[in-house]
């Protein structure tokens, strides 16, 4: 279980609030969306909440580990992917994968069978001899999502995980989220009520740095709370699949080939 | 600590860096060798890593350094670092250990040379051998220096640029200290400037300003009280002070005095680790702070 508690978060050089007296519980093997427009602060709570940054005031416990004074106890109970996946790219996602078990503190054969499995699970196993550049964002995001899983964390923190994506790629992701989400906690950030509509049990909205809403789907279909009034006028969903495909070739090698197609490696 | 000194290893050796470190050391001690052992055809090889070989290290340390620590921070792997079971200074060592490895690649070259030497004529194993290792002791302590410049910025070029500039400050600031007066007021001015400097540092590091405040004036009142004494007392204490601590705790000044009197002064050795360390910690702090920006 993950306790937010009063937590706060300023700007580096001004006065502004990112994230203001947020307060919320993450209960155990359901699947959470913190949902919420581009500015909300998602993705600080999100970072807080795995440790890569640390609030102004307030705490952040994982399974009763408070992430800044146990960190290591923390961590380990914790998988995280980062918006932007933080990727060495000069190494197989074979050898990535092997340092962030090892740093994770798993050896030896276990090592090896998890780093299979993580690969099997995100479907990466064809791909994981490529150099990690030659890897297209939805299989780069994958080997985010495969990281994450090492050390068998009880609780997946995914930080906007259908972001670049085209559609038939955003579908997979969804299916391995559910997947995810029938072993584990696992909580996912978006801005599109549809990335995260019928997937996730309970929904935390957050507007402004607050979290303003903390119910189920249903629940919150039924209150007064409108969801296009607080993550703002959603766009007709052709021309977010239209977006999602323009954006899908982040560099010339990645427009090379189209998604699950084998690439050579170099 | 060493699923990190193994990745970085892999990330330097698999990179031009590495390879471009050892070669251009090994090109500037061999500038040197050419000129006392082939040019004057003397067989001594203890002075073979001075000169250009300092050079070499003021060069090269800053470029591989800027890709370890500044390159984390450009790619976002430094997240990645800060949200592993992993603590910062576990991170740091093994940054530091990898880039250590790294020099010691071109050092194990350079020991092959008094062996060659010696079938042209008399070596004094024990000083070129003391040399090589001081060498080594001072790439340890500039490379905690780069990998606190290189902390403190995301921009790579800023921070080999910066990090180049300071090793030749170091290297050359004991000798520039010697234009200056020895004059008290001279020492007093310098060590006032670097008080006043850490003070910025605290203020940077801490944002706290009763802590900043104290820190200013734990380094300024013992500082003042000192002067004034020594001005009242006349202890003549302040006489070329500036230039005496400079050129005590410059690594390079402690690594030419070494090897200028061919041996292996464990005092330069303990100023040179010293150095490193001062450098790794601060390295660390930096490396902490940005998780609270």
């Amino acid at each position: 279980m993950i306790e937010v508690k009063q937590v706060t978060k300023r700007a580096p050089h001004s006065k502004a609030y990112i994230l203001n007296s947020v307060d919320c519980k993450v209960r155990n093997r359901k699947i959470y969306a913190l949902l919420g427009p581009v500015g909300a602060g998602k993705s600080t709570l999100m970072g807080i909440m795995a440790g890569a940054w640390a609030p102004t005031q307030g705490q952040v416990l994982i399974n009763g580990y408070d992430v800044n004074r146990q960190p290591k106890e923390a961590k380990a109970q914790i998988g995280y992917l980062p918006e932007q996946v933080p990727l060495f790219l000069d190494m197989t996602p074979y050898e990535y994968l092997s340092f962030v078990a090892s740093a994770k503190g798993v050896k030896g054969e276990l090592l090896h069978a998890q780093v299979k499995e993580a690969l099997a699970v995100t479907g990466l196993v064809t791909r994981e001899d490529y150099l990690i550049r030659k890897l297209s964002p939805s299989g780069r995001k994958c080997l985010g999502i495969a990281q994450a899983l090492l050390g068998s964390p009880d609780t997946l923190l995914l930080d906007e995980p259908f972001e670049g994506m085209n559609a038939h790629c955003r579908n997979e992701m969804r299916e391995l989220i559910h997947r995810l989400g029938q072993t584990r906690t696992v909580v996912i950030s978006s801005h599109l009520l549809s990335d995260v509509e019928g997937l996730c049990e309970h929904i935390l909205l957050m507007s402004e740095g607050r979290v303003v809403a903390d119910d189920t789907p249903e629940a919150l279909a039924q209150s007064e709370i409108s969801f296009e009034k607080v993550l703002g006028a959603a766009p007709p969903q052709d021309e977010v699949l239209t977006a999602a495909f323009e954006n899908e070739p982040e560099d010339e090698e990645d427009a090379a080939l189209p998604e699950g197609q084998e690439r050579e490696e170099t | 600590m060493g699923a990190v000194y193994k990745r970085e290893l892999k990330s330097l050796m698999t990179d031009i860096y590495g390879f471009l470190l050892a070669a251009v050391v090994l090109l500037g001690v061999g500038m040197t060798m050419y000129k006392i052992n082939l040019y004057y055809g003397f067989a001594d090889a203890s002075y073979n890593q001075m000169g250009w070989g300092e050079y070499a290290l003021c060069l090269m340390i800053p470029l591989v350094c800027m890709k370890s620590v500044t390159g984390d921070r450009k790619q976002g792997t430094d997240v990645l670092y800060r949200t592993l079971p992993l603590s910062t200074t576990v991170v740091v060592l093994g940054k530091f250990f990898a880039l250590l490895t790294v020099l010691a690649l071109p050092i194990a070259v350079m020991s092959l040379y008094p062996l060659l030497l010696s079938a042209f004529g008399e070596v004094n194993f024990l000083s070129a051998y003391s040399a090589i290792l001081l060498y080594f002791f001072l790439g340890a302590a500039l490379i905690a220096l780069c990998m606190f410049l290189s902390s403190l910025t995301r921009h790579m070029i800023l921070s080999a640029i910066v990090g180049i500039a300071v090793c030749v400050l170091v290297m050359f600031a004991p000798s520039l200290l010697l234009y200056l007066p020895f004059t008290p007021v001279i020492s007093l001015v310098g060590f006032a400037v670097l008080a006043a400097l850490i003070a910025v540092a605290a203020w940077l590091f801490t944002k706290n300003i009763p802590a900043t405040v104290i820190t200013a004036m734990i380094l300024f009142i013992p500082l003042g009280t000192l002067y004034v004494l020594d001005a009242v007392l006349q202890w003549q204490l302040f006489e070329g002070l500036l230039y005496l601590v400079a050129s005590y705790v410059s690594p390079f000044q402690q690594f030419q005095n070494s090897v200028s009197d061919g041996i292996f002064d464990l005092f330069s050795v303990t100023v040179m680790v010293s150095f490193a360390v001062f450098f790794l910690f601060l390295t660390v702090r930096s490396m902490n702070r940005r998780r609270l920006s």
